[in-house]
């Protein structure tokens, strides 16, 4: 018989298969019929939330509230805002798909942006700072949080008035990727947060003088 | 030996192949030494010495058929059929109505016939059909009429939207819509909507003044501001 080396059928099959497969999988993720991949649910959430062009700084796992045991959370930079979001994949809804997310805008040149992100289940609730600073004398940021005085009764203030507080980082907040300074680190929310009326986040220079103030864009989630 | 005997001593050798492709293999043996023998008899051969000529030529059986087994990789075999299963998966998926089909349906439908989507009491809220459409970041704004009425001496102007993605595949943003009066006043008032991830429809109630001839869409972000005048009509009236 002639020996000689043509292609045999085995690989043929196998690689027809995995074009046909890839085909598949191309057509249903462009469509956004089926996303199995993660990352085409952060771009589901960056596409409600107006994020352009966004990419993934930074992954992390936080399973505290039962409904993100199977969730990872990602911090995505975008070219004029970012947000911070957490998928979940079920595989027989569509794939991974976005549960929640909060955006900042970051377009306006001062140097420091920010977004308090907070998702709550039942009796739990997690919380967290995100952001990007651009200026580079600011080193360290405090959070504080206004809320009704009926959170601060010490205050002397009537329970409808407005007071502020400060806000636990639980982390050091600033990190660097590629050359690029970002905030990340959960905050210790308090219990009756559907009194909180907005946050404010004040960047320091190495000297301890406030070099910005902003009021983050926060976003509650109860699930 | 015979070309029997032959096809079974090569096949003997044959570990890695399914039944499948064993099948195919004796086949293509088996076709293979019949032509090879007809050529022969062609040539003026006898049957017998033909297939002795052929058997000959044909080689060791246990050489061709070691060979032959080298050629079908375990490998490619665990990929074809991991390939298999995934598409198998991918039809129960199907099947079972997994996929998002209902996100592409509504983008279309918002943009062909976005009043099959809207409850009859909006329809009859509004006393002029619209079209007007403005790109508002990655969305589409759509006016799709609007409406006026006056009640308890107050002049109200209804207006019927809906948002989509630019793309049919895409989702669409929840930036609010700002309201202005003619006077480039914010325009007060109520409302409602419902929406999916690919399109939101809207209904808002804005008070204004009887014979305004407009009220002006305004849509911010990043800086940009986007504004779009939808036209009223008071001859018509509601009270």
């Amino acid at each position: 018989m002639n020996k000689r080396n043509k292609c045999p059928d085995r690989r043929r099959k196998a690689l027809r298969r995995c074009a046909l497969l890839a085909a598949i999988l191309l057509f249903l993720s462009v469509t956004r019929l089926y996303t199995p991949l993660p990352g085409m649910a952060i771009a589901e959430a960056a596409d409600v939330c107006d994020v352009e062009n966004p990419e993934v700084v930074d992954w992390f796992y936080d399973g505290t509230l039962p409904i993100t045991r199977f969730s990872l959370h990602a911090l995505v930079d975008g070219e004029r805002s970012m947000m911070l979001t957490a998928v979940s994949f079920n595989p027989l809804a569509g794939g991974w798909y976005y549960r929640a997310f909060s955006e900042a805008e970051a377009w306006d040149g001062s140097g420091l942006y920010a977004g308090v992100y907070q998702h709550g289940q039942d009796d739990k609730a997690v919380g967290y700072l995100f952001g990007r600073i651009d200026d580079p004398e600011i080193v360290t940021v405090e959070l504080t949080e206004t809320v009704q005085a009926v959170l601060a009764p010490e205050s002397g203030l009537h329970p409808d008035d407005e007071v502020t507080l400060p806000v636990t980082l639980k982390d050091v907040p600033i990190f660097e990727r590629s050359g690029t300074s970002y905030l990340l680190t959960e905050i210790e929310l308090r219990e009756q947060s559907y009194f909180t009326r907005g946050f404010q986040l004040t960047g320091y220079d190495k000297d301890g003088n406030a070099v910005a103030t902003i009021e983050p864009h926060w976003r509650y989630w109860h699930t | 030996m015979t070309r029997q005997t032959y096809t079974q001593q090569v096949l003997s050798c044959l570990r890695r192949l399914t039944e499948a492709e064993r099948s195919a293999v004796q086949a293509e043996l088996e076709a293979h030494m019949e032509d090879h023998m007809l050529a022969l008899m062609d040539l003026g051969y006898e049957e017998e010495l033909a297939e002795e000529r052929m058997l000959q030529h044909m080689g060791d059986p246990a050489e061709v058929g070691r060979e032959l087994d080298r050629q079908y990789s375990t490998f490619w075999l665990v990929v074809s059929r991991a390939a298999t299963v995934c598409l198998a998966l991918l039809a129960a998926l199907a099947l079972t109505g997994t996929f998002n089909t209902y996100y592409l349906f509504n983008s279309i439908r918002a943009r062909v016939a976005p009043w099959s989507d809207i409850q009859q009491e909006w329809e009859e809220a509004v006393n002029q059909q619209l079209d007007i459409r403005q790109p508002v970041g990655s969305d589409i704004l759509r006016i799709l009429g609007s409406g006026t009425k006056i009640e308890e001496d107050e002049a109200v102007a209804v207006v019927v939207y809906c948002q989509y993605d630019q793309s049919p595949f895409g989702l669409v943003s929840d930036r609010n819509i700002g309201w202005l009066d003619c006077r480039g006043e914010e325009a007060i008032g109520g409302g409602g909507g419902h929406s999916t991830s690919a399109a939101a429809y809207s209904r808002r109630e804005l008070v204004v003044q009887a014979g305004d001839p407009y009220v002006t869409a305004v849509w911010e972000r990043y800086g940009e501001r986007v504004e779009l005048q939808v036209p009223l009509e008071w001859e018509d009236a509601y009270e």
